[in-house]
């Protein structure tokens, strides 16, 4: 059976995609998170749930993320509390691919990871040219 | 050949302030001018970033609360020390209701020990919070390390962030 698939964000502003993997679901998201991407970001997030089974791991590239306001964010607290929360068989994990270029980035995802246990790991790595 | 004058480091205050009507798509436009604002001053992309963050949250608070009328935001960035003092000043109308929850917000920041056990705290109480995020002063606050003052002036709402940038060179 197909998993569900994820449905992509165009905005103005955002974009966001997701594939699905062998085991593990990639997210890319591209550009400004801004007011009224937090609607945007909770069906596309609800759609990675359904995806992953909340069994596969979650890679999220935020490199070419120019910024995310606090209701986007509230978005992704969300959801990796949501993870933090399943059994733990179910329990897969987070990683954030950030961009050490954007530093709102570090401190951002260094509360999110405070809210997400051990479920939530970060790793930065500089933007493909 | 001598560096081209326009490139020479910034070595007074400096400022700059806009008003239009309440526009999310010129909130973006801000943020990204601002940055190049503060790394052209501060000479610091990782401050200018979360001196940007916080402009940010700032403005589009004020834009999203706004009564009517236009918003304002004054960024003044000036030498203190080694360092500079960056202030950002945001103006608006906006409800009564509003007026008080940013005031009860700002208190609660004032009287916290620690704005990261704050902020954390805040972040538990909004996954419960179906309406709003209730996080963008808190993250201010523990992200960006601004002061946050609010004051009613002539009926509007001023919220004022500020703080001061060290040189990376100081100890």
């Amino acid at each position: 059976m197909n998993a569900p698939s994820i449905r992509p964000i165009r905005s103005e502003d955002l974009t966001a995609d997701g594939v699905v993997t062998d085991g593990v679901i990639e997210l890319t998201l591209e550009g400004a998170a801004e007011l009224g991407a937090k609607a945007l970001l909770d069906d596309f997030l609800a759609d990675v749930r359904a995806a992953s089974g909340d069994r596969q791991d979650v890679v999220v590239d935020l490199r070419g993320l120019e910024y995310m306001n606090s209701s986007s964010f509230k978005s992704i607290l969300t959801w990796i509390v949501a993870v933090r929360e399943l059994p733990e068989e179910r329990r897969h994990t987070i990683r954030f691919i950030s961009n050490p270029r954007l530093h709102w980035q570090r401190r951002s995802l260094h509360s999110l990871v405070s809210m997400g246990g051990d479920a939530v790991t970060v790793e930065e790595r500089e933007p493909t040219p | 050949m001598s560096e081209p004058v326009h490139s020479a480091p910034v070595v007074g205050p400096a400022s700059f302030a806009t008003s239009f009507p309440p526009s999310v798509s010129l909130v973006g436009a801000v943020r990204r001018f601002v940055f190049t604002f503060y790394t052209r001053i501060i000479g610091d992309r990782d401050q200018a970033s979360l001196l940007a963050l916080a402009t940010h949250e700032l403005l589009e608070n004020a834009v999203a609360y706004c009564a009517g009328g236009e918003v304002t935001v004054r960024v003044t960035v000036a030498p203190a020390g080694s360092g500079h003092l960056v202030r950002v000043r945001t103006r608006n109308t906006a409800s009564s209701e509003h007026i008080a929850t940013l005031e009860r917000i700002i208190e609660q920041l004032r009287a916290t020990e620690d704005p990261v056990v704050f902020f954390r705290e805040r972040m538990r109480q909004a996954i419960r919070d179906a309406t709003g995020s209730g996080l963008g002063l808190p993250r201010i606050r523990a992200e960006a390390g601004l002061e946050l003052e609010c004051s009613v002036i002539d009926g509007d709402v001023e919220l004022i962030g500020q703080t001061v940038i060290t040189s990376k060179a100081d100890p």
